[in-house]
């Protein structure tokens, strides 16, 4: 069977290269795509995605803008915004359209249970 | 977490990366002092400080972090327009730039924040923004609640509600309570009508006092508006509360759903706010619970998983218009035709002579429910006829389309400011009524000949025409006539086109043109209506009443029903 592919996508490289480094040492059977923002995110050549990490404050669309895309493109994906600070109204937007939330700084134990 | 040398590369890219956005911030602030309200400059620069915030944190960099998160705050201020940037402001986010470099130079070298403390950025930065909170506040729990609290209070001329942000800057506000605002409003009403029965008693001798007169009612009129305008509030507010209704249906009923807000700086009246929301409210849950389609449904049908419900709202010529589209899966008007016979609401001849705008506004009759089950969201019949009943009492009009499998769209009209309304006066069946100028396109008097030359049958209804359009002619003393014997329809043209002079008032409701003869044409007036007694208040056609200039009473007649009856 084909590996499972994640996308994270976030404008801080350093938030990038933090799931890059937890996804090379924990979940190896997994292969990771990354985008700095929601443009480069769809562009992402062609295959299944099974689960995207969203950042919500990026340059041109948001989070969850970008979720309502993904879900389009990649039906059955399973999508998490990552914030810091959760505001209600986001969450309610979010909750609204079945989007998970993950707190930022990503935690590792975090990812194991989302990804089973 | 992590071993030696991936903490090595991860501290690298914190170094890189907060450098290069802390450059970035300083750039745009430079840039952002020649021009403070260029919005996209403003979202970057809190991007970057987002980004350098976020770093810190998750390197553990507390009091780095603490700075940022502070700086962002501010900076979030000044992003919703309640904080510009000035030299203060500018200087000490510049000093807050140095701050976070200065840390990373300490990192750099001993690895940790070691000894930096930020007190003294931090304190000037949280004066800042208590400044910028202390502008909004005040109507916590204002525009979307219900009336009747004792001690309201308004913030002017931006009142808000809920978690939404003021409009820029007001610290030019006044505070007012509602119940002087109302005391204030009567005793302008009072005056234009004590100016109109002057005005009436002295229209024999003219000269002398006309000019005086004019300028006197033009100050009249320029005081009212400025009172009304006290009690105009944003839209906005409210909306906001509809995000966690719609959150909770959503999951209630396993959809996905978007909702979009478009123009909600548009200004209401607060009394009609109440009611809005509540209209508003019910199209939202209605939208939900049988628009929009499970996401597999939407997948199926070629569309987007997520239901994308769209609110706008917009002001011209006085009045505001409402819309709510969604894109789910619209209505089948021959599901509600077949009901609407079924049910007895009409005969089958009739429902095919029906347009299907006209078919659609059957969904807001009492009992009327085209979903296949009892729902209990929106329970049976949706509680559509609750729409019809108050935006009438708002003296608006609602109007439907829809297109089958890709949504529906319900737009409201209703007067911006409801105490002082423009009408045409006019006579018929021996009283007087007001027209809402706002619905009236033109005046057409016709004598002699002109009269049998315009007016036709249609199918035994009468008609009017004017150029080359035929409209439908209603006269209104029929329509007046409650309760006696009305003429047939084909009699009715005979007789009217044996009239010696016609005149009609051509008026524009929802959905289309249409001619209403009167006895008379008096004159325009601004008059303060007030709610039809509970006597009349089924009757739909009044929408409201108004004392005249010599005292009588008359009603405000409701354009759109006019046809319908």
């Amino acid at each position: 069977m084909s590996k499972k592919r994640a996308l994270v996508v976030d404008d801080s490289s350093l938030a990038r290269m933090m799931v890059r480094k937890i996804f090379s040492t924990r979940f190896t059977e997994w292969e990771l795509l990354e985008a700095k923002d929601g443009e480069e995110a769809l562009a992402v050549a062609g295959g299944e995605i099974h689960l995207a990490l969203l950042d919500f404050n990026m340059p041109g669309m948001n989070g969850i803008e970008l979720a309502e895309k993904l879900m389009v493109q990649y039906p059955g994906i399973a999508l998490y915004l990552v914030t810091a600070n959760i505001q209600e109204r986001m969450q309610q937007k979010a909750d609204a359209l079945g989007i998970g939330f993950i707190k930022k700084p990503i935690a590792e134990h975090k990812l194991v249970e989302i990804m089973g | 977490m992590f071993d030696e040398e991936t903490q090595r590369a991860l501290m690298q890219e914190f170094f890189s990366e907060n450098r290069e956005a802390l450059d970035r911030i300083e750039q745009g602030l430079l840039q952002l002092e020649g021009m403070p309200s260029n919005q996209p400059l403003l979202h970057a620069i809190f991007r970057d400080m987002h980004t350098v915030k976020g770093n810190c944190r998750m390197m553990e960099f507390i009091r780095s972090e603490e700075l940022a998160h502070t700086a962002e705050s501010l900076l979030e201020h000044m992003r919703s327009g309640r904080l510009r940037i000035d030299q203060e402001i500018g200087s000490l986010l510049l000093q807050v730039l140095d701050g976070l470099r200065r840390a990373l130079q300490i990192i750099e070298q001993s690895g940790a924040e070691g000894e930096i403390q930020f007190t003294g950025l931090l304190r000037q930065l949280e004066r800042i923004i208590a400044r910028a909170e202390s502008m909004e506040t005040v109507v916590e729990e204002g525009a979307g609640e219900p009336e009747g609290e004792a001690a309201e209070e308004l913030l002017l001329p931006g009142g808000r509600g809920g978690e939404a942000e003021a409009v820029a800057g007001r610290s030019d506000s006044i505070r007012l309570s509602i119940e002087r605002l109302d005391a204030l409003l009567n005793h302008v009403g009072e005056l234009g009508a004590g100016f109109n029965q002057l005005k009436y008693a002295l229209s024999r001798q003219p000269t002398q006092i006309e000019p005086a007169m004019e300028g006197l009612g033009q100050q009249i009129q320029t005081l009212q508006d400025e009172v009304l305008r006290y009690r105009l509030q944003p839209i906005g507010p409210v909306w906001e509360t509809f995000h966690r209704l719609v959150r909770d249906l959503a999951v209630q009923t396993k959809k996905k759903v978007l909702l979009e807000l478009h123009g909600e700086e548009t200004e209401v009246d607060r009394n009609a706010l109440i009611v809005v929301k509540e209209i508003m409210g019910h199209l939202l849950r209605n939208a939900i619970d049988h628009g929009i389609e499970l996401p597999e449904q939407r997948i199926e049908s070629g569309k987007s998983p997520v239901g994308r419900i769209h609110l706008s709202a917009e002001q011209r010529q006085g009045q505001i218009y409402l819309e709510i589209a969604d894109d789910g899966r619209g209505i089948d008007v021959q599901k509600v035709r077949a009901k609407a016979i079924g049910s007895g609401l009409l005969t089958e001849d009739r429902a095919w002579e029906l347009q299907e705008a006209e078919i659609f506004r059957l969904i807001l009759l009492p009992g009327f429910s085209t979903a296949e089950q009892v729902s209990k969201i929106s329970g049976r019949g949706t509680g559509m006829d609750v729409v019809q009943t108050a935006v009438e009492q708002l003296g608006g009009t609602i109007s439907i389309s829809s297109v089958l499998g890709s949504g529906s769209r319900f737009r409201l009209r209703i007067p911006q400011t409801m105490a002082i309304v423009p009408v045409l006066l006019v006579r018929a069946w021996g009283e007087n009524f007001a027209l809402p100028q706002s619905g009236i396109v033109e005046l057409l008097s016709y004598h002699g000949a002109e009269v049998a030359e315009h007016v036709q049958g249609k199918m035994g209804a009468p008609m009017l025409r004017v150029r080359e359009h035929l409209f439908p002619l209603v006269v209104l003393a029929q329509v007046l006539a409650w309760g006696e014997k009305k003429e047939d329809p084909g009699e009715l043209t005979e007789q009217l086109r044996g009239w010696p002079a016609l005149h009609v008032v051509v008026v524009q409701s929802e959905e289309q043109i249409f001619a209403v003869a009167v006895e008379q044409i008096l004159e325009p007036a601004n008059l303060v209506i007030k709610p039809v007694g509970s006597l009349f208040s089924g009757i739909h056609v009044l929408a409201g009443t108004t004392v005249l200039p010599d005292g009588s009473v008359a009603f405000l007649l409701n354009v759109a029903e006019l046809l319908q009856s």
